[in-house]
């Protein structure tokens, strides 16, 4: 087979077959490991400008793969961040010595988005502070290295936190911002970027901007769901609320059609404060809404109770019975999600985080009992992002590939509620014919006590990105291994328009390269 | 030599990387070097870096224990970083636990008996604490124990060996016990897998079955639990001390994830007063206070009064001298 060399800033054919939309195994490779020329050079210079570069077998296991766990590489040397001044210096070299720059916060990333393949190795943990709390107006400016619940160990001395991001504690804000950030508050707050109010961004060629929707505006919407293309987010101002605890309310279904249409009229009609679809398989269907105040809990119950098609716990376990005596030779399944019900809903009352039938802290629930329950040495999420049109038939289908691929998995449904007509949507998680709402669903599939081999997992990923280019959608994971999705779903004209603004940015093309370009 | 890590759970070649152990820990606030922690060593571990090399990483950690109960693998991790302790010692690393002196196991009329009062080293360094802190347990049946294991304590912190001979002595020695109260949070985990019988109480939890203690604390109160003792079994002890919060209205040194924050103060770092040390324990003392209105802070450790005192914010005490109605 001949392997022809792909010149920086093109973008090589796309690996994925058009005609191969059938799950059929395809061996999606890391990119090749970058060949050094030029880094004596590049360390030389940052050195002597007093940026530490750490090299050597103690200075990269921390990095060598992302939280999917299934792409390796390591970096020629790691930089932690310390200011936007010594970030300026380390991009300004790269340019110069064409040395490829992979930038990383929390490493949450499951496509190898993070992962570095030769090169140097940015870890923007070492910016962590909160830098100014303003309490009076609601914001708050931080180092984008911090990671979401460190800010909210900040803020909440001061009775506040932060409005939404993703429930696994350990994503840092700065990452967030660059793709998206979504929690089960976000059908009514939006995603994690859009409550960015300014930033300091490093430009690929080195110079220190402070943007805004004011101020540079541009570039705010390049690099906020730019997935790092554009600039290193250094520090943010982001909206911010008064704490509260939450009461939280759980509705059982046994149709996941039915279910979703029912999570969308929440959204719509601003029902609740919080509203997701978590299921176990394709049976516990669960519908959570959770509340601020007990105003809006009473709302709720007064007007839109009624409305929901799903049983309270007791009416759903005697549908479930029902279901599984005439299906006997479904018994073990019945005793799994048994067995899974006992084992989780404890997880999300703790004795030391309930106040008067009240949440406290429910991040921290929520997030500890995902990574109880979810997390593995690899963590395989491939997700899609639809209109609300194309939801339940997404879902249903996703549904369907994961049956196929594995025994236990979940599904974790949520929406996004849009602001009309932003610059940063264009290519990005947000579905591009969503209007008021984008609606995106997780394919979880439970790999703990199993061994899959990549290509097999893989393929169960390809099989849900499929779906998204035959149903037009986008994709909440974008980019790294899964990358010659974007072209095949938003199309050459967008894609290389693009690809033409990260060229003019970033000359050399090493600022996260291989994440989207 | 004794095992130092619980052989019937996960070691480090276990870790996922999901990096939930670095959130409450003392040295990733101050450092944010994931190198420095508990993630960093595992992960560096699983990638065949010697233990050499993870010298800086072992010497910094503190060993609160927050990493422990928030691992979701449930990897031992204080047993880890003791085991790595005394193998990067066996290398010649540590330095300077050196001068760690083990303290001797001290004469005197120490009688056996079912309940027993072990102080360890930290409460030794007072004399007049420890008895009145002795008086005070002797009311509820508990007497001081003849070898309260603060050599062994010592030793395990500083990565030297403790002999097979020498720990089957101590544990020897605590035959028959129906109920301990130990003063060093380290040696609550060993003893726990040793004597799987007995329950096992730090001085807060012992002094707190006081009425007068317990009814002492108020709203304004910032109670500072020792996080060693906490963490070294936190299932049961967050639900005591979440009570505790809610009868007294007392705030205290718990994050997000009801971990106890650690001033540092109780780590043989700081108890050999090395340089940097004084620094760290009392930034995380102002730490913990940070936007916290309080009138008076009381500790369960008496090594973490020091560092509260030295910020001058609210009257500092140790729990004990609310007995009968003081303070």
């Amino acid at each position: 087979m001949e392997i022809r060399p792909v010149a920086p800033g093109q973008i090589p054919p796309d690996p994925v077959a058009p005609d191969s939309l059938a799950g059929v195994t395809r061996l999606q490779t890391a990119p090749a490991r970058w060949s050094g020329g030029g880094w004596g050079e590049f360390v030389g210079e940052l050195r002597a400008a007093g940026v530490e570069i750490r090299e050597g077998k103690s200075a990269v296991p921390a990095y060598v793969h992302d939280a999917g766990g299934i792409y390796y590489g390591t970096p020629h040397g790691v930089a932690r961040a310390q200011d936007a001044a010594q970030i300026a210096a380390i991009l300004r070299a790269a340019q110069k010595h064409r040395v490829p720059v992979k930038v990383r916060g929390g490493g949450l990333t499951t496509e190898g988005e993070t992962v570095a393949h030769g090169g140097l190795l940015i870890d923007m943990n070492g910016m962590s502070r909160v830098l100014a709390i303003d309490a009076e107006n609601l914001t708050v400016r931080c180092e984008a290295g911090i990671f979401w619940h460190s800010l909210a160990e900040g803020l909440r001395r001061r009775g506040l936190d932060y409005l939404s991001a993703p429930l696994n504690l350990t994503s840092s804000v700065g990452g967030t911002l660059n793709v998206g950030g979504i929690d089960i508050n976000s059908p009514r707050l939006g995603c994690s970027a859009d409550q960015a109010l300014a930033l300091q961004v490093v430009t690929p060629t080195g110079e220190i901007v402070e943007c805004s929707e004011e101020s540079n505006r541009e570039l705010f919407e390049r690099v906020l769901l730019g997935y790092g293309q554009f600039g290193i987010i250094t520090e943010a101002t982001l909206r911010v609320r008064r704490y509260t605890p939450i009461s939280m309310r759980y509705y059982y279904y046994g149709s996941l059609r039915t279910a979703i249409e029912d999570l969308q009229m929440i959204a719509r009609e601003d029902a609740s404060d919080y509203s997701g679809i978590l299921t176990m398989l394709d049976r516990g269907i669960n519908l959570l809404v959770a509340f601020d105040s007990d105003a809006r809990e009473a709302e709720f119950l007064k007007r839109w109770r009624a409305k929901l098609r799903g049983h309270g716990e007791l009416a759903f376990t005697l549908h479930m019975g029902a279901h599984y005596a005439l299906r006997p030779w479904k018994v073990p399944e019945a005793l799994y999600l048994l067995g899974r019900k006992r084992a989780l809903l404890p997880e999300f009352t703790p004795a030391q985080h309930m106040r008067g039938g009240k949440i406290d802290d429910r991040t921290v629930v929520f997030s500890r009992a995902v990574w109880k329950f979810w997390g593995s040495r690899q963590l395989m999420i491939p997700d899609l992002a639809t209109n609300e049109k194309k939801f339940a038939e997404a879902v249903e289908r996703g549904n369907a590939v994961c049956r196929k691929y594995f025994p236990h998995y979940t599904l974790y449904c949520v929406g996004i509620k849009l602001r009309p007509n932003l610059p940063r949507y264009e290519m990005s998680c947000i579905p591009p014919d969503a209007t008021d709402f984008g609606w995106g669903c997780e394919f979880e599939p439970m790999l703990s006590g199993s061994t899959y081999s990549r290509d097999y997992l893989q393929s169960f990923k390809n099989e849900i990105y499929d779906i998204g280019v035959d149903m037009r959608t986008s994709y909440y994971r974008f980019g790294g291994s899964m990358k010659g999705y974007i072209r095949r779903v938003f199309g050459d004209e967008l894609v290389d328009r693009h690809l033409a603004m990260k060229r003019a940015a970033d000359p050399a093309m090493i600022l996260n390269a291989d994440v989207v370009f | 030599m004794i095992a130092l890590a619980d052989q019937n759970r996960p070691g480090y070649s276990e870790c996922i990387g999901c990096r939930l152990c670095v959130l409450p820990c003392p040295v990733w606030r101050e450092t944010h070097d994931i190198e420095l922690t508990l993630a960093g060593r595992a992960l560096a571990l699983q990638r065949g870096v010697p233990v050499a090399e993870l010298a800086a990483s072992l010497e910094h950690c503190v060993l609160c224990g927050a990493c422990e109960p928030v691992c979701p693998v449930n990897i031992d991790t204080v047993g880890m970083t003791l085991e790595l302790r005394r193998r990067l010692r066996a290398e010649g690393g540590m330095a300077w636990s050196r001068a760690a002196v083990a303290p001797a196991v001290q004469p005197g009329n120490k009688a056996g008996g079912a309940y027993r009062w072990l102080p360890g080293s930290a409460w030794r360094a007072d004399p007049s604490r420890t008895e009145a802190m002795s008086r005070l347990l002797l009311n509820d049946g508990f007497r001081p124990a003849a070898d309260d294991g603060a050599d062994v304590a010592v030793a395990l912190e500083a990565g030297h060996p403790v002999g097979a001979e020498r720990w089957s002595a101590f544990i020897g020695s605590l035959d028959g016990v129906e109920e301990l109260v130990v003063g060093d949070g380290l040696l609550h985990a060993p003893l726990r897998r040793a004597l799987p019988e007995v329950p096992i109480l730090g001085p807060g939890e012992a002094l707190l079955r006081i009425p007068s203690i317990r009814t002492g604390l108020r709203p304004g109160d910032l109670y500072v639990i020792d996080s060693r003792v906490l963490h070294a079994d936190h299932a049961r002890l967050v639900r005591f001390y979440d009570r505790l919060r809610v009868e007294s209205g007392c705030s205290m040194n718990l994050d997000l994830q009801r971990m106890a924050i650690a001033t540092g103060a109780a780590s043989l770092q700081a108890r050999l007063q090395l340089p940097e040390s004084a620094g760290r324990t009392v930034d995380q003392a102002r730490w913990i206070l940070e936007g916290r209105t309080v009138t008076r802070i009381l500790v369960e450790n008496p090594l973490e009064l020091a560092p509260f005192q030295a910020l001058g914010i609210a009257p500092v005490v140790h729990l004990a001298e609310l007995a009968g109605g003081a303070s």
